[in-house]
This record gives C-alpha cells, sequence and structure tokens, in this order.
C-alpha cells in the first residue's frame, strides 16, 4: 500500500515511470472487467488502455482515503458502459440468442473452461444483461468486491446494488428455464415424430 | 407470506451470503412448496457457480508497454498543441500589437503607388536621363577628337557652352520638378 502511495505521488508529479509500475500493478484487473463488459479482445485492450490514460490525466482527482483500485474500477465499468450504450445492438434480448446449453445440470463451468468454451459461453451470458447489470455482475464476481465498494464504483447505493444483482440473476435464471423448456419441447416433438 | 418475487431477492441475497436466519428459513419454507422458484433457484445456483468458477482474463502481452508509449504519444501531442497554440496567440497578440501601424503604413503605399502624377513624373524622369545620356556621349566623342582637329575648335567651345547651358536647365528642371511633386496623403 505504501509503495503504491508512493507511486501515485511520483506519478501526480509527472514521473511515467511510477504511473508504469501503476500499470502494471493493474493491467490484469482492468483488462480482465473491459474483456468481461466488451467480449472482444481488442476493444477490451482498447478500452483498458484508454482507462489507463484518462486515470494519469485524471489522477489529481484521487481521493486518497478511497482505494486505488476500486477508482480505477469505476473509471473502467463508466468508459465500457458508454461504450456499450454507444453500440446499436450493445445486448440482445433474452429471446433473441440463447446460450443457455453450458448450463445444463450435466455441464460443470470447469469441464467448459477445460473445453475452451468458456469465453465465448460467460460473455454471451454476460451479453443478455444491460451494461449496468453486466457491471454490477462482473464487479461482484471476479473481483468479490462488497455491495459498498460496488456501489461506489457504480455511484449508486448499496440497495441499488442489491437489487440490481437480483435482477441480473433474475434475468439470466428466466433465460436459462426458457431454453431448457425449449429443449424439453422440442425433445418431446422429436419423440412423437419418430413414433 | 412472502410473494415469489420477494423470494427472488432473498435468493439473489443468499447466493452473496448476506441473509439472516430468520430470512433464511423464509426461502427455505417457501422453496418446499413453491416449484417454479425451486427451478429458478437452482438455475440461479448454477449461474453463480459459473462465474465464480470463470477466470480472470489476462491482457495480452507488452499491454503496459503499449500503454506507455500511447501515453506519451498523447503527451507529445498535448505538448506539440499547446506549443502551437502559444505560437499562435504570441503571433496574434504581435499582429494585434502592430496592425494600427501596419495599416497607416499600407494606406500610405497604395496611396503613392496609385498617385498618377508619380507615373508621369517617372516617364519625364526616364526620358530626360536618357537624353543627358546622349549629350554627355556627343560631348565626350567631341572632346576625345577636337584636339585634333583645328576646324572643330569652335564647334567644340560654342557645343560645350550649350552643353553646359542644357544642364543647368535640365538640372533646374528636373530637381525643381522632384522638389515640387508631393503626392496628396491624407493623415490616417
Amino acid at each position: 500500500m505504501e509503495e503504491e502511495k508512493a507511486w501515485i505521488q511520483r506519478a501526480l508529479a509527472g514521473d511515467q515511470e511510477a504511473f508504469a509500475c501503476l500499470v502494471g500493478a493493474y493491467q490484469t484487473a482492468v483488462y480482465n472487467l473491459a474483456y468481461r463488459m466488451l467480449g472482444n479482445a481488442t476493444e477490451a485492450e482498447d478500452a483498458a488502455q484508454e482507462t489507463f490514460l484518462r486515470a494519469y490525466t485524471r489522477l489529481n482527482t484521487y481521493d486518497s482515503e478511497r482505494k486505488f483500485s476500486s477508482w480505477l474500477l469505476a473509471i473502467v465499468s463508466h468508459h465500457c458502459v458508454d461504450r456499450l450504450r454507444q453500440r446499436r445492438w450493445g445486448w440482445l434480448s433474452l429471446d433473441e440468442l440463447p446460450p443457455w446449453r453450458w448450463l445444463s445440470s450435466s455441464s460443470r463451468p470447469e469441464e467448459v473452461v477445460i473445453r475452451g468454451e468458456e469465453r465465448d459461453e460467460v460473455h454471451q451470458l454476460l451479453n443478455q444483461l444491460p451494461p449496468h447489470y453486466r457491471a454490477a455482475v462482473i464487479l461482484h464476481y471476479w473481483y468479490d468486491l462488497s455491495y459498498e465498494e460496488i456501489a461506489e464504483a457504480m455511484e449508486t447505493t448499496e440497495s441499488a446494488v442489491k437489487s440490481t444483482l437480483y435482477r441480473a440473476r433474475h434475468m439470466l435464471a428466466q433465460g436459462t428455464l426458457a431454453h431448457q423448456n425449449r429443449q424439453a419441447v422440442s425433445l418431446a416433438q422429436r419423440a412423437v415424430a419418430e413414433g | 407470506m412472502a410473494s415469489c418475487q420477494d423470494i427472488g431477492l432473498l435468493m439473489s441475497l443468499v447466493l452473496d451470503q448476506s441473509l439472516d436466519e430468520s430470512e433464511a428459513r423464509s426461502l427455505e419454507e417457501h422453496l418446499s412448496r413453491c416449484s417454479t422458484c425451486r427451478q429458478e433457484w437452482e438455475a440461479m445456483q448454477r449461474i453463480s457457480r459459473f462465474f465464480t468458477d470463470a477466470p480472470l482474463m489476462e491482457p495480452p502481452p507488452g499491454f503496459a508497454d503499449r500503454v506507455m508509449q500511447r501515453l506519451a504519444r498523447r503527451q507529445a501531442r498535448r505538448q506539440g498543441l499547446l506549443a502551437g497554440a502559444a505560437l499562435l496567440v504570441t503571433c496574434l497578440s504581435l499582429v494585434a500589437l502592430a496592425l494600427p501601424e501596419t495599416v497607416r503604413w499600407l494606406a500610405m503605399l497604395w496611396q503613392v503607388f496609385t498617385e498618377p502624377s508619380l507615373l508621369s513624373h517617372g516617364a519625364k524622369l526616364v526620358a530626360q536621363l536618357l537624353g543627358l545620356a546622349e549629350s554627355l556621349a556627343r560631348a565626350c566623342w567631341l572632346i576625345t577628337t577636337a584636339p585634333f582637329s583645328s576646324f572643330d575648335r569652335p564647334v567644340l567651345l560654342g557645343y560645350s557652352f550649350l552643353v553646359l547651358v542644357l544642364t543647368v536647365l535640365w538640372i533646374r528642371l528636373v530637381v525643381g520638378s522632384r522638389v515640387g511633386y508631393k503626392p496628396v496623403i491624407n493623415n490616417v
């Protein structure tokens, strides 16, 4: 922590090497959030780079009472939410693209990861959520942030975070169940057709 | 009795380990008799496990270097823009300072060059210079040849007197007219 504060102080004085240390320390956190939000490696790298440039420019607005990581994650999530809102088809409705096959009870997440399919499927799942739901889910699951920390990063209240997480989970669960029902109907129709 | 929507919120809270004992009992009770909520609860748990097990994505190699290169480029561009802006402001301020004087001089020059008397005087001046050159050439020729000819000696004296008179007249004419030339210039 002391080292981090020293880097921040030196970066504030214009020392780019100190800022490079901060980039090295937080590059995975920033890139992962951008990647999970945007679902595209090229766009994620661009968004993550832009985040660090904005952080450097706005470093004088950083409140040292806050966690630096929360401040940085707030910049990434806002930037990615803005990018997603600029996309015409940034997220699709639940019925348009059902990625639920891997969520059948026989398919464990670790097995999916081993099959090398995890990246797209996590993205397809997150892609069903509106941008700010997506940000809350990612900050909760990948960064293990408390409601308070997520609220701080998203500039909202703790109760709004609880509500957002519930709505996101509800949307995803309903999507899963709808997909399973469609599969069951399809299987039944096939069985009837085959006699 | 809690509604299915209230129970949905409790399911979400229990996944975050933010549920107290009485709420947990209420959830358990509801799930034991509501198959719809039970299905949703199982789906929520599967999704939650899937996200929990998904790893952090590492940035591609060289990411930090690319960030710093982009930062350096942006800083250089910003400094270039600042320097350009400073130069522009400096030039504009100098122009603003010099503008009244420049306008006055330009107006004066414009009036000088558009004054018709300048052209006519110039043409006269050139003609007179050519005439003078011709007279001087003739004089030089007479001076160099006259000493060798007794016939030309009175002619030389006469011609020298004539050249002297003409020269005086030309000087009076030219110098007098130049001194007398005053273009009309309005004060700006």
